[in-house]
């Protein structure tokens, strides 16, 4: 509980610190589609492998030796079954928190880009 | 730019609070004591729920569509400070309008009366000030990515 309280408080302040600290942009005109995929695909790695390392590090445990691996099996299924929809589903909350974060280090830290850096970006109508 | 933001934040900030207060009412006197105003009563709620569940799907495609359409910045270097003002303001402020009316409303119905002052304060207001201090944050993280991206994809002075 105490370390889920931990994580759930200075969650936000490391991955908005680390990424606003270590991911600075070279170009966020031209990299902005790829920093958007990377960090869905990131998340959706994430998931993947933070529910595998955890269902191998509990099937270890000495309840699941005591209720039987194939019953194990069956709850976890039951668990992921129910819980399908928010593993499918991207973490948008994280995608604004780290592209906010990777456009503030951009804007403070990476300097205006000049005519040659922006490149081809296409420019169509501008709000005035 | 800066009054098409704020009144876009402001106006779903006060949207989402009104919701949220009126659907922890609803939660607090559910169900009523009467047989007849029952089945009332879960009309109301299934109506709730499906303003609520539209607006879960439709509100975070909306709000970002609008700031992406309507509010592109000039020059988000020199802008993003007050960008972030506008929003964080905007959204509290909003919050704060949603929050009042609300209770406001809430209070008046026949059904707040029957309900003790603390337990209405410890079900509605507690709950909807600590989402009030939380949600500017989202709110801004949201907003700013829409900023950003309109500045990307339609404007830019800089150029």
């Amino acid at each position: 509980m105490v370390l889920k309280l931990i994580y759930y408080f200075s969650r936000p302040f490391l991955l908005f610190g680390l990424t606003y600290f270590l991911c600075t942009p070279e170009n966020l005109f031209k990299d902005y589609k790829k920093i958007i995929i990377a960090i869905i695909g990131a998340g959706y790695l994430g998931k993947i492998a933070g529910s595998a390392l955890g269902l191998i590090m509990t099937s270890f445990d000495s309840w699941v030796q005591t209720i039987g691996r194939k019953e194990y099996l069956e709850f976890v299924r039951e668990e992921l079954g129910s819980r399908l929809k928010v593993f499918l589903s991207p973490s948008l909350a994280t995608l604004f928190m780290t592209f906010t974060a990777l456009s503030l280090s951009y804007i403070r830290r990476g300097g205006r880009p000049s005519r040659q850096d922006i490149g081809k970006v296409e420019v169509s109508t501008r709000d005035v | 730019m800066y009054k098409r933001l704020a009144i876009i934040v402001l106006t779903f900030s006060f949207i989402g609070f009104f919701i949220h207060v009126y659907s922890a009412y609803l939660m607090l006197v559910f169900p009523p004591s009467f047989e007849t105003e029952h089945e009332a009563w879960v009309r109301k709620e299934k109506v709730l729920l499906i303003i609520q569940s539209a607006y879960s799907y439709v509100g975070l495609v909306l709000y970002l569509s609008l700031i992406y359409y309507l509010c592109t910045p000039n020059d988000l270097f020199k802008e993003y400070k007050r960008i972030i003002f506008v929003i964080l303001v905007s959204d509290l402020a909003g919050g704060m309008f949603g929050l009042t009316l609300g209770i406001l409303i809430t209070r008046s119905l026949s059904h707040a009366e029957l309900i003790e002052q603390a337990d209405y304060i410890k079900a509605i207001i507690i709950p909807t000030l600590f989402n009030w201090m939380i949600r500017p944050l989202g709110s801004l993280f949201e907003g700013f990515t829409a900023c950003t991206l309109s500045y990307i994809r339609r404007g830019g002075s800089n150029k």
